[in-house]
């Protein structure tokens, strides 16, 4: 028992001096109000009043407080995602972290009502505009690029199996735009997606818009040489999943600027904001978390972009964030094009098209948003 | 306030230890009864008076049994009646007036507010009947210090989730108790125990549970995943908090008695049943198998005194159909024991699988959401269905093998038998403190990153 004396000591004030050493930087270090690596607003010390300490409010608050202001937070989340990925599990909130060294997002087979919700307002929206040329461009994401690495399992080609679906399902009058062949060509040579975020590079973008026009008939009008912009991109992904060991990202833009010597130019007008530019970029993103956001400055619900070509073609696209890098690369095809996001456009699409008289009707999605979106089959009836 | 919080473990415990520690031993129990009313009301700021009022009315009616020794009886009574008519209200009027309802036709239907139920009411309640009755008995004289009675119902080591501590155990440390480092550190070696039970591992068996439970592609082998994780997240959950209030017990210099002993290597339900929970067993056996003759009656009348303890004991868990039948489902199993398989020459392994199995089963009731939802896991257990192991089984088993060998490693008394060979030399005592520091420190990197950290036991 004498023995034990001394462990139980130690023991005791190891413990105790590492409690007190915690709680002191708790208490004394500076409050920090935003963490950029998980984007978001830090809770500082709450407010206490009478009322959230009757409904409990004030208690979870300082909760929320303490693992917030834990000096140590950043390093505690790599501890345990390192460990996570010790025992083998390479997942995390539904992200996976491939071996080649990439985070892909992980792509649940939606159910079968919302798919024929979807197929039903597109067929109807389709025979309501037959005199435009129709396409439906449906992306790939990371993780049907690279299904071998996918862990076992997992559910690897559920991807596949959705976009040939959609694909086959869609109205005679709508072409589906497949651009996995053309991406399966350039796996090896070029990053298609960035390993960070969910979404695709300026060069997967690229090579989508190629074969997208090329169905169109259309060809592509000279980028320019792509820059980069930015080389410490730390995206969605890996703020999501936590796994921050991931190489960071380059994004990549092209020129696109007007050009006096071609003799076209164009602007860019936001309908919400009642802004006009003449750019597609948006310089100030690039200060920020997103620079992915440097396209257009994010989403919004309705964009109108008029060149002054005359190629007698007008476009309305239909779209999610994807679309963003990929938009650029149409301008030098077409007079016009109305860009509509349906998750935040609160318009008339059967006014829309009437006032503009589209040539064209693309709809751009990628695999893993329009397999949760809801907004689509809304907008599409004209509901908002 | 929980154990497991960043709030307890950095805010809480070390300035209620520290002032603790520095008052004089008189002042003890006073400060004991302050920050344990604080520890309370934390989580339940408005209920925390519905406890003193209990504090009071126990304590009042325990100095007038005293005093009028010839109204024993009718006070006794009378207070095990108010008692009980308090849990009844907040925990069972619900279930009772949902079930009437479903007998009454429509126009009749009662309608009744949802009443949330105060934490650890079932505990302090228990442990306040604990009192009146063994007062009765003559086993000690009534507490006539006020604060000393409140501290034996307050304390916060036990005050949420047990132990359930009976005032004959506790009586004579109120009055006086050691505090010496030594004590402090061993306590702290408790403490840790059960904080990396709750953190390390039933909260992420908990993971695993609801992962296979969520499956789309629902199999057999999932079915026993998703019933596996739950067994473990129970046990370690429960188990580990026990830890915690044992080890916070002796902190404080308090000795309670053990809750668990290694229950998942019982070779019986018998068996299980002394390993389980064994503080809530013991004050059924006391105040309710006893008085009802116990095992010196009848056959008859001993298996219907075990029905109505089971019975007890399942709806103590929950105001629910479940729950009720996951006490009969043992009062049946214990019987069957009493007077069938304890006659019959059982291999010990044999024993152990078979109560494994039908522990397991019993926690597929306690884990549904009903009657229903039971069934239907039972069904998928045994294959009805549904096939036999899909690939979203496969992928949960092998994204969760490492922690599940390290959990069933950690259910085995081997552990114990290990940590006490290497801490009987100095170097391994050493190692045993840098491994107890690791167990501390990833602890709180799990609480400080942790989106989910339920407690099990909280409906109680």
């Amino acid at each position: 028992m004498k023995k034990k004396r001394f462990f139980y000591r130690l023991a005791g004030i190891t413990a105790a001096v590492l409690i007190a050493a915690m709680t002191l930087c708790l208490v004394l270090t500076p409050e920090k109000a935003y963490s950029g690596r998980e984007k978001r607003m830090l809770n500082g010390f709450p407010v206490l009043t009478w009322e959230s300490l009757k409904n409990g409010r004030f208690m979870d608050q300082i909760e929320d407080y303490a693992k917030d202001q834990f000096a140590l937070r950043d390093l505690a989340a790599d501890v345990r995602n390192g460990l996570k990925l010790l025992t083998g599990d390479r997942e995390s909130n539904g992200v996976f972290y491939l071996k080649s060294g990439r985070l892909a997002e992980r792509f649940t087979m939606p159910s079968d009502a919302s798919i024929r919700t979807q197929m039903t307002e597109i067929r109807s929206f389709s025979a309501k505009n037959e005199t435009a040329r129709q396409y439906f461009l449906l992306v790939p994401t990371a993780a049907a690029l690279y299904p071998e690495e996918i862990p076992d399992f997992a559910d690897p080609d559920s991807q596949h199996v959705y976009i040939d679906r959609i694909l086959r399902e869609l109205p005679e009058a709508v072409g589906a735009v497949d651009v996995r062949r053309a991406f399966t060509a350039e796996k090896g040579k070029s990053e298609l997606y960035y390993r960070t975020d969910h979404h695709w590079t300026t060069e997967g973008a690229k090579i989508a818009a190629e074969e997208l026009l090329k169905a169109m008939g259309l060809e592509m009008a000279d980028p320019g040489t792509g820059g980069v912009v930015s080389a410490s991109f730390m995206g969605s992904l890996a703020a999501k999943s936590g796994f921050r060991t991931v190489t960071p990202d380059a994004v990549t833009i092209y020129p696109i600027a007007p050009n006096p010597e071609e003799g076209y130019y164009f602007t860019v007008t936001y309908a919400d904001e009642q802004e006009t530019a003449g750019t597609v970029y948006d310089a100030a993103a690039l200060r920020g978390d997103d620079p992915y956001e440097v396209f257009f400055g994010g989403n919004h619900a309705e964009i109108e972009i008029r060149t002054s070509l005359e190629t007698g073609r007008r476009l309305l696209l239909i779209k999610d964030s994807y679309a963003n890098a990929l938009i650029p690369f149409l301008i030098g095809s077409f007079d016009e094009i109305s860009v509509v996001d349906p998750r935040y456009y609160r318009g008339n699409l059967d006014e829309l098209t009437a006032e503009k008289g589209f040539t064209d009707i693309v709809f751009l999605y990628n695999a893993n948003t329009l397999s949760e979106d809801t907004s689509l089959p809304m907008v599409l009836r004209n509901e908002q | 306030m929980v154990f497991s919080s960043l709030t307890f473990l950095l805010l809480f415990l070390p300035v209620s230890l520290g002032i603790y520690y520095l008052v004089p031993m008189k002042a003890k129990n006073a400060v004991l009864v302050a920050v344990s009313l604080i520890f309370y009301a934390w989580g339940e700021p408005i209920y925390v008076l519905l406890m003193i009022y209990s504090i009071l009315m126990n304590y009042g009616m325990g100095r007038l049994m005293e005093k009028e020794n010839a109204l024993k009886k009718p006070i006794l009574v009378f207070t095990v009646f108010l008692n009980l008519l308090m849990l009844g209200f907040f925990k069972y009027s619900g279930f009772l007036v949902t079930n009437v309802n479903r007998l009454l036709p429509e126009n009749l239907r009662l309608t009744v507010r949802e009443i949330k139920l105060p934490i650890g009411i079932s505990f302090y309640t228990f442990q306040a009947l604990s009192y009146i009755i063994d007062l009765y008995r003559g086993k000690f004289k009534a507490q006539r210090n006020l604060i000393r009675f409140a501290a034996y119902i307050t304390m916060f080591p036990q005050l949420i989730a047990g132990p359930i501590v009976r005032y004959e155990e506790v009586e004579r440390q109120l009055t006086e108790r050691t505090i010496t480092l030594e004590r402090f550190g061993r306590g702290m070696l408790r403490f840790i125990c059960g904080l990396g039970k709750k953190v390390l591992l039933a909260n992420t068996a908990g993971v695993v549970f609801d992962t296979a439970r969520g499956l789309t592609d629902a199999s057999a082998v999932g079915a026993w995943l998703g019933t596996a994780g739950y067994a473990f997240q129970i046990y370690f959950d429960f188990s580990g908090y026990s830890d915690m209030a044992i080890g916070l017990g002796q902190m404080l210099g308090f000795d309670f008695a053990e809750n668990f002993d290694y229950p998942y290597i019982s070779a019986s339900v018998t068996e299980f049943w002394r390993r389980w929970h064994i503080s809530l067993g013991t004050w059924f056996k006391e105040y309710v198998y006893i008085p009802l003759g116990g095992n010196r009656v009848s056959t008859a009348r001993h298996v219907l005194n075990l029905m109505i303890v089971w019975l007890l004991t399942g709806i103590w868990h929950g105001a629910g159909w479940t729950f009720l039948l996951w006490g009969l489902y043992y009062g049946i199993l214990l019987i069957l024991d009493k007077y069938l398989f304890s006659r019959l020459k059982i291999p010990r392994a044999l024993g152990i699988a078979g109560t494994m199995l039908l522990v397991l089963f019993g926690w597929v009731l306690f884990s549904s959401d009903g009657l229903s939802d039971a069934l239907r896991t039972y069904g998928q257990m045994i294959g009805i269905g549904v096939p036999f192991v899909t690939d979203g089984a496969v992928y949960t088993l092998l994204r969760s093998c490492v922690l599940l060998v390290i959990e069933i490693l950690a259910c085995l008394p081997l552990m114990k038998k290990v940590y006490r060979k290497i801490t009987k030399a100095r170097a391994g005592q050493i190692v045993m403190t840098v491994a107890v520091a690791a167990v501390l420190l990833l602890s709180i990197v799990f609480l400080v990153t942790e989106n989910y950290n339920p407690f099990l036991y909280f409906r109680f």
